[in-house]
């Protein structure tokens, strides 16, 4: 053992909190990196990651005709599930990257900055893990029945979870009984040893993905029947802390090579954009009975991912496969910043400049007009038609990342909405009656006092008060039964927020909810043209926002 | 379908954006002395008091609130007589009660002017907060004095519920019957001593709201749908952005119509002309 791995090893062994990752590491030797093509990239077994794939072309080894063969990359992909054979493969110069948890990342942090040139730099926040979980038998009810218990894990993906779980529970790795499997999925995987575990009648809990949740409980808050591969009674003990998923790179390779590096973070970015697009489409279709499919681009995507992951892992594309997509919060270019500002502290910042990697990427990027550019996180709570309440059980993972976003300078913007349709209709219903539109059967539009209508038209119309109500039709009244209805669920959602953190004893500051219903003023859809497009309508939107200081 | 929410549920959030804009409209007529008939030992008046400083401090933080009397009263401070005992804003709920509790009987009932002063500050509201509700709550014992204020009361009430955002409240205090404002309004209450004159106060600080989007369950609910298909998405846009911008004038006037139409028409007028001028020209010229 040379004088750097002794050394290693005691650096890392200082932190108490990752004694068993050192002890697990062992020894390594930093060398140079190994820069003959193809460049090794590390992914874990997670939807964030199938952007990446997509970048370079569906396929693990970078196809020519690929955004990352466009822009001259040539890029191998390999599991990294386990992390500390990736930090060997790291440290030893196999490949310049690193791909792991924000929070993974801050403990082996020491340890990978044995060298100037192997100080990792963070390139890129691939998005935000909505699905580590505990699962465990019905046995275990609380966080303090894992003593004695048995517990199933993966060291190299789930260390950090498993520690901080045990930490919340005030027991000590000597309080468990700790099975590490070599796999994270499959039939050596963590949910297989599970099942074993249980069949021999053990207390027993688990750290898991989220297919593997789903196939062990059903869902987040489902209890397992025993049937279809579920294991009776099993339930989620904790939703895992959520963590940014990050790729790192060490400093000799982004001082060498940061065009690539660049490029690398540029065409992930590119892919994100449109995988979102394409995975929402399909999900918001499905949701409002409009299913057409998972479509060409959607299905190659999920095929290749269940190829790399393994039909064990993901059985079928259009549940599994697009479950582990929906467990991905993906950070696109106009979140990078804010993700760097807030949460980077340790790890060195590249300092990016957005607006050439927009170019490069070949996406918009305009921080003036772009409002959510101040944004940190945000998610969208639905609602049925003229109601406020809703399924505050199924947004409690956004709660979660909502407070944890919420830290420093910032406010969490919960804004009301409701739909326009009634509205509309109102003005229409109102100027016919008042004779000021008619309707152009032939032509099918409307016409404004005989005339073609234009917007000017119109708005002249009714700011000169012609389209002020009557005792029948009267859109302002409607209007303002919006403001109440969306200013209703917006106080809905800022009370359950409150309610969560209080269950919880997060230490949550309330000044910073603001709280506001506006109505049909903002819709994603200003005309809709069926339930499904008015159902857009009917949200609140919660946005963590960077307060100027 | 009337959907009321619980003022409670409002109170345990924290103050954000002015969510409630609230105009009192209170009789401090010489009627209003006068000893209740349910109970003859106190007044109308006093009980008004004790019931709006009650209401008060269950009003959500953060509210703007303005308590404006049909014909104002001296004041020491001022020295001189004023209809906005608590000027419209974000009040000091201590300072409110004690304002409240310094009121006096005076005057008549030129009910038509207080309610145009009342609605006008919140028009003027409007301009500036978009979003949130705005009330007008009236509390009097009797009816409008004099053809003039009648008259105003008849013009201003219809103009005002047609503008569409502005919920107008009245409370009917120890009448014989009910006020001829009770089938104008949104809201009618009538009470008859401190505690229903409470009630009907908190009422008016509850949200209702009818329902503003579609029932999905109804069957004809595909219909609304085709009534807008022919409206294209921009002008559906357009038609929101200035509903929500407009309809703050003050009550009793109209906006004057300087029409684009009429600036089009006399645009064509003029290239008549000067087409005429030139046609003239251009045969008279050899």
């Amino acid at each position: 053992m040379n004088r750097m791995a002794v050394l290693l090893v005691l650096l890392f062994a200082c932190n108490a909190n990752a004694q068993n990752i050192a002890d697990k590491l062992g020894p390594v030797t930093p060398g140079p990196v190994d820069d003959k093509r193809p460049i090794q990239v590390p992914y874990f077994t997670w939807g964030g990651d199938v952007a990446a794939f997509m970048a370079n072309g569906n396929s693990l080894r970078t196809k020519p005709d690929s955004i990352y063969g466009m822009l001259g990359l040539d890029l191998k992909f390999v599991a990294g599930d386990n992390v500390l054979e990736q930090t060997r493969r790291y440290l030893s110069g196999e490949s310049p990257y690193w791909r792991g948890t924000l929070y993974t990342a801050n403990q082996l942090l020491e340890i990978m900055s044995a060298s100037e040139d192997t100080t990792p730099v963070c390139i890129m926040c691939l998005g935000w893990s909505l699905g580590d979980y505990v699962v465990a038998t019905e046995d275990i009810k609380t966080m303090s029945d894992l003593k004695g218990a048995t517990v199933i894990y993966h060291s190299g993906r789930h260390i950090g979870l498993l520690s901080n779980v045990l930490k919340n529970a005030n027991l000590d790795w000597s309080d468990i009984e700790l099975i590490e499997v070599d796999d994270l999925t499959g039939e050596n995987g963590v949910a297989e040893t599970f099942r074993k575990a249980v069949a021999e009648g053990k207390k027993t809990a688990a750290c898991v993905i989220t297919p593997d949740m789903i196939g062990i409980t059903s869902g987040i808050n489902e209890k397992g029947s025993g049937a279809e591969g579920t294991v009776r009674g099993a339930h989620v003990l904790d939703a895992a802390r959520s963590d940014a998923n990050v790729w790192l790179v060490r400093s000799d390779y982004l001082r060498d090579h940061r065009n690539n590096v660049e490029k690398l973070v540029a065409g992930c970015l590119q892919t994100v954009e449109t995988l979102q697009k394409i995975r929402n489409n399909y999900e918001e279709g499905d949701n409002s009975g409009t299913f057409k499919g998972l479509g060409e681009k959607y299905r190659n995507v999920l095929r290749h991912a269940q190829v790399v992951f393994g039909k064990n892992t993901l059985p079928t594309l259009e549940v599994d496969a697009h479950a582990l997509m929906l467990d991905t919060e993906f950070v696109g270019i106009y979140g990078q910043a804010g993700f760097f500002e807030n949460y980077v502290d340790e790890i060195t910042n590249p300092q990016w400049d957005y607006r050439r990697i927009a170019k490069i990427a070949d996406i918009p990027y305009d921080v003036e007009t772009n409002v959510d550019s101040e944004s940190i996180y945000s998610f969208t709570v639905k609602f049925e038609p003229n109601d406020t309440k809703f399924n505050e059980n199924q947004y409690a993972l956004n709660f979660k990342r909502a407070f944890q976003a919420s830290s420093g300078d910032t406010t969490i913007l919960v804004e009301g909405h409701s739909d326009t349709l009634l509205v509309l209709t109102e003005i229409i219903k109102l100027g016919m009656k008042n004779r000021m539109l008619t309707k152009d059967s032939e032509e099918e539009t409307y016409r404004l006092r005989g005339l073609v209508i234009t917007k000017e038209l119109l708005d002249e119309a009714i700011k000169f008060g012609k389209f002020d109500g009557d005792e029948e039709y009267n859109p302002r009244r409607r209007m303002q039964d919006a403001v109440i209805l969306s200013q209703s669920r917006a106080e809905a959602v800022a009370k359950a927020i409150t309610n969560y953190a209080s269950s919880r004893n997060v230490d949550f500051d309330e000044s910073k909810l603001k709280v506001i219903g506006v109505g049909v003023s903002r819709p994603l859809i200003a005309r809709p043209i069926n339930a499904a497009e008015s159902r857009k309508n009917m949200r609140v939107e919660v946005k963590v926002i960077r307060v100027k200081k | 379908m009337n959907i009321m929410l619980s003022l409670l549920c409002l109170m345990a959030l924290p103050a954000g954006e002015a969510v409630h804009h609230v105009v009192i409209v209170l009789d401090d007529s010489g009627s209003m002395g006068d000893a209740l008939t349910s109970d003859p030992d106190t007044t109308k008046l006093k009980i008004a008091k004790n019931a709006l400083a009650l209401a008060l401090k269950d009003i959500p933080e953060g509210s703007k609130i303005g308590l404006c009397l049909l014909n104002g009263q001296y004041d020491p401070d001022q020295r001189r007589t004023i209809r906005w005992w608590i000027p419209f804003g974000r009040v000091n709920k201590f300072q409110a009660d004690q304002r409240i509790r310094s009121l006096k009987t005076n005057g008549g009932t030129p009910l038509g002017s207080a309610i145009k002063e009342g609605c006008n500050q919140l028009l003027e509201a409007k301009k500036t907060d978009l979003y949130g509700t705005y009330r007008l709550l009236i509390i009097t014992d009797g009816e409008a004095t004099g053809e003039e204020e009648v008259e105003k009361v008849n013009n201003y009430i219809p103009d005002i519920m047609s503008r569409g955002f502005i919920t107008i409240d009245v409370i009917g205090l120890d009448m014989a019957q009910d006020h001829t404002l009770s089938q104008k309004v949104h809201n009618y209450i009538n009470a008859t001593d401190e505690m229903s004159l409470v009630s009907g106060i908190k009422s008016a600080f509850f949200d209702t709201f009818d329902s503003s989007e579609v029932n999905f369950s109804d069957p004809k609910f595909s219909k609304e749908y085709e009534l807008i298909k022919a409206l294209p998405d921009e002008l559906a846009f357009g038609a929101i952005e200035s509903l929500n911008d407009s309809g703050n004038y003050p009550v009793g006037q109209k906006p004057q119509e300087g029409s684009n139409v009429g600036f089009v028409i006399v645009l064509m007028i003029i290239l008549a002309l000067a087409f005429c001028l030139l046609a003239f020209l251009f045969l008279a010229i050899p």
